[in-house]
């Protein structure tokens, strides 16, 4: 696991594998039908290019993918904190679903252009599918930035929290230095984040909503009294100040939430329990 | 004249009835836009609907194993079988709206047990075997009884279906790769898959119904399905028995074997009482699962609201 190109592998593929996880919690049961049919197809996409990084991690570490994906300690894992987060609502959901895909985004069009032909050959097909991915989620970002009310307050408190520890998908990897020299990373970490942030302000400045970029959220704090002309008494901003910068940091070096202690006790528990079986 | 009016009204009523059972029996086909008996009408919307119910409470059992897959495939495989399965429900639901009853109302009623789904979606999950027998010998049953539908009276119904085998027939080789995956690997695994057929053996039995009633079934008479539960249960038994027999899988009934003499199975017949406490609702998991589909369904009104809502904020 010293091997900084290991790293980078396994931090893509887990970190599609465990987005993958959580979309598919919505599998049977999402708000909509319509939206049931396309989360199950994003969730497919996502664990279908976790394979496809496993496969080259494959031949560079001699474990097979499987082993890769299921069979390493908690601590083994390199995602973000961001994608271990359990779906929440769908706010929650669509929020991160947007904030996750942007960022593949521009970190796909970094490795497109990486002197490991492997990995820069890998990204072509990957794209193709997630051109979709980044127009269902600004579909819904647009949707319900217009409102109705309830639907904008919980996008805006979804991307809120998102937002905190969005920034962990863009923490340096061990050995970032070795990478960059060598053209496998053509570009930093920290520089796909700034270029990551470009393309979000523009998005949510366009629907109003670029003051979740600082972590307020503009809901009405407060008391509303029914008195004859209402009043609405308040002794503080009802923002829930979240900071936007330096969340959500630790995965790429194996140290996780509280939260990565069960999705890791679930998704490898059938694998876990018989060694060596195949299904 | 106003009896007369009553009169030759009801006269229209039964003879347009002739007319279209005549049109029925002799294999005629119905459209959503044709004229139809309120009875045809009505019968044909319980049975599409409860079909749609039981494509979207079987996505629960499995739906619990995609998280807990044991490899990447089969992650990717039980996600796009279960995502099948909901296609499917808004298939039917979409059929069943044009005789009548939003897909509100539909989902509505059911979240709340006012209407019903097949037996088998009642009960829980405890290993990867009861995946694999829910993919070969529950979607197995479900394609026996689907391919006779195909001949039915109602068009929409059957333009629906002949797209639901095609995909249950994937799922059904699907599970019978899960199957012979476990039936060859680790004892543990065969044993998994073991264990689950016989507590699968009981409700299988039950889903195809009672073998006669000796009531008049609405259903049969208006070609709304087309063979008897029996004839269907036989079919059945002469698919997967002997699969079954192959494997070294024993079936938990003792009398089940073929007679000859009658050219069908002999069986046993299950506990009918367990079956109608559980298709009326008080299946093992028949609350829970409805509670939490109706927790979800509260919880996320406002998404809802948003897709249909007018309401839109100026940016």
């Amino acid at each position: 696991m010293s091997d900084p190109r290991l790293h980078l592998l396994l931090a893509l593929a887990d970190d599609e594998l465990i987005m993958g996880h959580q979309h598919g919690h919505w599998t049977g049961v999402a708000p909509h039908i319509e939206e049931d049919l396309a989360f199950s197809s994003i969730s497919q996409d996502e664990i279908g290019h976790s394979v496809v990084w496993y496969g080259i991690a494959a031949e560079l570490s001699g474990k097979d993918p499987d082993t890769l994906a299921l069979g390493r300690p908690p601590d083994g894992y390199l995602n973000a904190i961001l994608v271990e987060r359990p779906p929440r609502d769908w706010g929650y959901t669509l929020a991160r679903h947007y904030l996750y895909d942007t960022a593949e985004d521009v970190r796909l069009a970094t490795l497109a252009e990486s002197s490991w032909t492997a990995v820069a050959g890998a990204t072509g097909a990957i794209r193709r599918e997630e051109r979709y991915h980044l127009l269902h989620a600004r579909l819904w970002l647009d949707r319900l930035a217009k409102g109705p009310v309830e639907a904008r307050s919980r996008l805006v408190d979804g991307l809120l929290a998102a937002l905190s520890e969005a920034p962990g998908l863009f923490e340096a990897l061990p050995g970032e230095d070795e990478l960059v020299a060598e053209g496998v990373l053509p570009v930093t970490h920290e520089q796909q984040r700034r270029r990551w942030l470009e393309m979000i302000t523009a998005d949510l400045s366009g629907l109003g909503l670029d003051h979740v970029l600082d972590g307020e959220s503009h809901h009405t704090g407060g008391e509303f009294v029914p008195t004859s002309s209402g009043e609405l008494l308040t002794d503080e901003r009802g923002d829930a100040a979240n900071g936007t910068t330096g969340g959500g940091l630790g995965g790429r070096h194996g140290r996780h939430s509280e939260d990565f202690a069960q999705v890791w006790e679930e998704m490898t528990g059938t694998y876990r329990a018989h060694p060596g079986a195949s299904w | 004249m106003s009896t007369t009016n009553r009169f030759a009204s009801s006269q229209a009523y039964a003879e347009r009835n002739a007319k279209f059972k005549a049109h029925i029996d002799a294999g005629g086909m119905v459209e959503a836009t044709d004229w139809m008996p309120d009875e045809y009408r009505e019968s044909a919307l319980k049975f599409i609907e409860m079909h749609a119910n039981s494509e979207i409470m079987g996505a629960l059992p499995e739906r619990e194993w995609i998280a807990r897959a044991p490899s990447l495939r089969r992650k990717m495989s039980l996600t796009a079988k279960v995502q099948d399965e909901v296609g499917h429900g808004h298939m039917l639901y979409r059929v069943a709206e044009d005789l009548g009853k939003s897909r509100d109302a539909m989902i509505t009623d059911l979240i709340h047990g006012r209407t019903k789904f097949h037996n088998v979606f009642h009960y829980p999950t405890y290993t990867w075997g009861d995946v694999a027998v829910i993919g070969y010998l529950i979607d197995g049953a479900a394609l026996v009884t689907q391919k006779a539908l195909l001949e039915c009276s109602y068009a929409p119904y059957v333009r629906v279906l002949k797209r639901i085998c095609a995909e249950e027939s994937l799922h059904q080789r699907h599970g019978e790769n899960l199957v012979l995956e476990l039936c060859s690997g680790t004892p543990e695994q065969r044993q998994m898959f073991a264990e689950a057929v016989d507590r699968w053996w009981e409700p299988i039995m039950q889903f195809f119904g009672t073998p006669t009633t000796g009531r008049r079934d609405v259903l049969l008479e208006w070609r709304l399905k087309v063979k008897s539960n029996e004839e269907l249960r036989q079919r059945f038994f002469d698919m997967f028995v002997p699969k079954l027999w192959d494997l070294g899988i024993s079936v938990p009934d003792d009398k089940l074997a073929y007679n000859a003499e009658k050219g069908e199975w002999d069986w046993t017949e299950p506990d009918w009482e367990s079956f109608w406490r559980v298709v009326k609702g008080d299946g093992p998991m028949t609350e829970t699962r409805l509670a939490w589909r109706r927790w979800m369904h509260d919880a996320h009104a406002w998404v809802r609201e948003a897709m249909d809502s007018p309401t839109r904020i100026a940016a």
